[in-house]
């Protein structure tokens, strides 16, 4: 007993190796965030583009000639935008139940 | 961003404790795994296999964590085995157990000693001496009973006794 006490004492002795790092150990640790946090940036990028493509809605405006004549000059753009704002909010809606559209089709 | 900080936290905690693990029970078992294979720079790929797996997260370790990752690395070096046809002989190309005087020529003869015994008792032996486990922990690593592990390593150390004077 004593014996194998020995050798086992002596084999003690020997300390094993310690290994390398593990390859590439940092570029692991840090993959999974790394991925999660481009993810994030994508998806932020990919909304504030579309919230700044988004139509702009025109500001109302009173149906005159003049303010039409001004944004004619001034921002020619917009002026399809407008007449249809106040188109929608002027004339008489020619679809709606008895409107003039149903009259006509009744001729 | 909470949940981003959260994960962050989570993942250096696993991180931090599988690092922890590395650094405590690495030796013992890469020396393992060069009791099992014949090429240390196998035994080496199939412990930091083991390694990468808990850190990516494909694997999680269950009960006591020395024998989990004895057993671990036991699959690994079976696996390699199998996986092999023919093993590179770069048996004593490595040291795995250093001498306590540095010499080269003492371990690689206590390597070179260990190798002459039969593989099942020389893994008893390297789980008991460097790995520290009692004969139930090693039986249950190798999945054969106590008393068998305690016999294996009663003749392995017999032999030991025999041939390393």
């Amino acid at each position: 007993m004593n014996q194998r006490d020995d050798i086992e004492a002596r084999l003690r002795e020997f300390r094993p190796r310690r290994p390398a790092m593990i390859p590439d150990e940092r570029l692991q640790l840090l993959r999974g965030p790394i991925w999660i946090a481009v993810a994030a940036a994508i998806a932020a990028s990919m909304l504030i583009v579309a919230w700044l493509r988004r139509p702009s809605t025109p500001e109302p405006v009173a149906p005159t000639l003049g303010t039409l004549t001004a944004i004619a000059l001034e921002r020619p753009d917009d002026l399809d935008a407008v007449l249809t704002t106040i188109s929608r909010t002027s004339l008489p809606d020619v679809t709606r139940p008895g409107g003039a559209l149903q009259s006509l089709s009744k001729l | 961003m909470l949940c981003s900080r959260v994960l962050q936290e989570r993942f250096g905690r696993v991180v931090d404790d599988v690092r922890g693990l590395y650094e405590t029970h690495g030796p013992a078992l890469l020396a393992y795994a060069s009791a099992l294979l014949r090429n240390p720079s196998a035994a080496e790929d199939v412990l930091h296999q083991v390694f990468l797996n808990l850190l990516r997260g494909r694997v999680s370790i269950t009960g006591e964590p020395a024998a989990y990752l004895f057993r671990a690395v036991r699959n690994g070096a079976l696996n390699h085995i199998r996986g092999q046809s023919r093993e590179a002989d770069l048996t004593d190309a490595a040291v795995w157990l250093e001498s306590p005087d540095g010499s080269r020529e003492t371990s690689l003869a206590l390597q070179s000693v260990l190798r002459t015994l039969p593989s099942e008792q020389r893994e008893v032996i390297v789980l008991r001496i460097w790995g520290q486990l009692t004969f139930e922990e090693a039986a249950d690593v190798i999945g054969i009973s106590p008393n068998t592990a305690a016999s294996r390593y009663r003749y392995g150390m017999a032999k030991l006794k025999e041939i390393w004077k």
